[in-house]
């Protein structure tokens, strides 16, 4: 298979997820019934009058067969129109776009804080290890990565607010401006992240280490460091990487958690509001835009890899 | 690992290296490190030494192990029987004692209502534990249809429950499950259902496969060969044995829902206030945490391990399961 071919299969695949994605929402909103005109004109608490209602059903085309609106619906979506939200009255489009860039801020800081310290630790705890000190420096790694993939991710950010905000006042309780506003989400965010990919690069890495392509590095005289970093992390790196769609999943759940705990602008507070207010042009918004991100990401990597290791195209 | 416990291992040493944690490139003299001279000198002593030192290492395991299970015996007291662990009404409030640090009287404090923190945390494991549960039931019916579905119908019916799953995974749990309340409402039931249906995809990937393996095993085909009802065949011989791996996953999964759970109803989706609910007291500690931080660590550490305590006994469970199957 070429790589173009590979390529079309995935996007294939790939607009197949959200086009069942759009489905299921749509589904879903009809099962859930509620009437969609007197949400648009605020709630049965503003008491609309009957000519509004019937005008607003005219203008969504709430009043036609069910087929017909659904094909509105994906029309619609194909053409990035997410609709109105009920709270903010401007479009969904908008309301997202205007919080993006904090969220994706906060996301790429808690990515690359998480990418690090895990392979900081992976490549400092894996066996082989020199002696008792380093079998020590294990334990308390895995340990820490077992109660970290335990904890709720809110659980995480309020012992890091207790302890770096409260015992030690380092950093501001409620997002404050500056990067020292971002450290705290940022590492609520990356712990359980790290935890889960050094765990996975741990193991790898002490499958490569006993390949003998290793020993011929250290033969050559390279040191052990040397030999973790250049040598065996490449190929421990992988599995990592087939995970980056999960990781991302993670990350924008994660979002909504943390910006919802430190009070901060963004995606998943927006999401948050609007479930409370029953918002749901913008709840259905949010959800359909991070299957897309999770789509592109899964393709994007699955190419990545593609590029690096020829075989798995043929596989 | 498991053949350890039932019968003596021709290779002792070996195994006890490994499961012990040493690896192979060390010198054998550190095999004993802190062992004393004399057991270095006698390959014998060394033996039995290293086979000392990994009962200690297994009962050491075991006695995780058993703190575990026994946690989670405690947390069920505490669903099932609250009054044995507490007299304290989780609800009496009392202005006066407001914000009271942990002492006699009140073993984890008081909260901004002078309510008895330990009560609360006993009465709240009901909610959380049958949410966890409720919502594993869920999501394994659930997983089980899909996986049967998708290992047994024909190619479409594969391609649609296998896509079906996709897409599920492509929106993360949290996500979902707010979708799910702004349709339906805040309560117990949408939360269970939202989490149970999130959560689907992973156990009917498992039980897809094993259907998929089982459908062409031979005693499955001489089941049909000698006239069973297909019906019959499906129930009899392919589901219990596709269903016993994600089965065996389901324990530890109940902490992934507990989680879960928490979180919603740290965000503000669980039951309405003056309900006892662990991710609830966690949301209004926050406000306190300058000068009554046990309001946020009592739940922390209750949540935390509970989900430590699953995870053990589900990983032992797994273990134990497949062995048995080995």
């Amino acid at each position: 298979m070429t790589i173009a071919r590979f390529l079309a299969t995935r996007l294939l695949a790939g607009a197949v997820v959200l086009w069942a994605a759009a489905t299921l929402t749509f589904l879903m909103m009809h099962l859930a019934g509620g009437d969609t005109a007197i949400a648009i004109l605020g709630g049965p608490d503003a008491m609309p009058s009957e000519a509004q209602i019937a005008k607003v059903r005219a203008e969504y085309g709430l009043d036609r067969p069910l087929v017909a609106q659904y094909g509105d619906f994906l029309l619609r979506l194909t053409q990035g129109n997410l609709g109105q939200s009920y709270r903010l009255r401007i479009p969904v489009a908008d309301a997202i776009g205007r919080q993006l860039v904090p969220t994706i801020a906060l996301a790429l800081s808690a990515a690359a804080v998480s990418v690090v310290l895990a392979i900081v630790v992976a490549v400092a705890t894996a066996r082989p290890l020199p002696g008792r000190r380093g079998e020590a420096r294990r334990a308390i790694a895995s340990t820490s990565e077992l109660i970290l993939i335990a904890m709720p991710v809110f659980v995480i950010g309020l012992v890091l607010l207790l302890a770096f905000s409260v015992w030690l006042p380092l950093f501001p309780i409620v997002n404050g401006p500056g990067w020292r506003g971002l450290v705290l989400p940022a590492l609520t965010m990356a712990l359980p992240l790290a935890a889960v990919m050094s765990q996975i690069l741990r193991e790898g890495l002490e499958d490569v280490l006993e390949q003998p392509f290793i020993l011929t590095a250290r033969s050559r005289g390279l040191s052990d460091a040397g030999v973790r970093l250049r040598h065996a992390l490449r190929h421990a790196a992988t599995p990592v990487l087939t995970l980056a769609g999960f990781f991302l999943a993670l990350l924008i759940g994660g979002a909504v958690i943390t910006e919802s705990l430190f009070a901060r602008p963004g995606i998943g507070r927006l999401m948050v509001d609007a479930a409370n207010a029953g918002d749901l042009p913008v709840v259905v918004g949010v959800t359909l835009l991070t299957a897309l991100a999770y789509v592109v990401a899964s393709i994007l990597v699955d190419l990545i890899g593609a590029l690096i290791d020829p075989r798995t195209v043929s596989a | 690992m498991s053949s350890l416990h039932a019968s003596p291992d021709p290779e002792p040493l070996f195994e006890a290296r490994s499961l012990y944690g040493f690896a192979g490139h060390l010198p054998a003299p550190f095999l004993t490190a802190g062992a004393g001279e004399i057991a270095l000198a006698e390959p014998d002593t060394r033996v039995s030494d290293s086979v000392s030192r990994l009962a200690a290492f297994l009962k050491a395991q075991r006695l995780g192990l058993l703190l575990a299970g026994g946690f989670l015996a405690l947390l069920l007291v505490a669903t099932l029987a609250p009054g044995l662990l507490t007299r304290i009404d989780p609800l009496a409030a009392d202005s006066r004692a407001a914000f009271l640090p942990p002492g006699v009287e009140h073993w984890l404090g008081t909260d901004e209502n002078g309510r008895d923190q330990y009560a609360r945390l006993v009465h709240g494991t009901t909610s959380s534990l049958g949410l966890g549960i409720m919502a594993m039931a869920i999501s394994l019916g659930l997983g089980i249809v899909v996986g049967l579905i998708g290992g047994l119908g024909g190619r479409i019916a594969d391609e649609a429950s296998m896509r079906f799953a996709d897409t599920m995974a492509a929106i993360p749990s949290v996500l979902f499950a707010l979708l799910v309340i702004t349709l339906w409402g805040a309560n117990a039931v949408t939360v269970m259902v939202a989490i149970g249906v999130t959560t689907m995809p992973r156990y009917a990937r498992l039980v897809r496969v094993e259907a998929l393996k089982l459908r062409r095993a031979p005693f499955v085909e001489a089941a049909t060969t000698l006239g069973l009802h297909r019906v019959a065949v499906v129930w009899r011989h392919i589901l219990p044995n596709a269903v016993k791996p994600a089965l065996l996953l389901s324990v530890i999964g109940i902490g992934d829902k507990i989680a879960l759970a928490a979180t919603l109803s740290f965000l503000g989706f669980g039951s309405p206030p003056p309900t006892p609910e662990w991710g609830a007291m966690l949301a209004t500690s926050r406000n306190f945490v300058p000068f009554a931080p046990w309001l946020l660590i009592a739940p922390a550490v209750l949540i935390t391990l509970t989900v430590l305590a699953t995870t053990a006994v589900g990983r032992e469970i797994i273990r134990r399961g497949e062995g048995r199957q080995a």
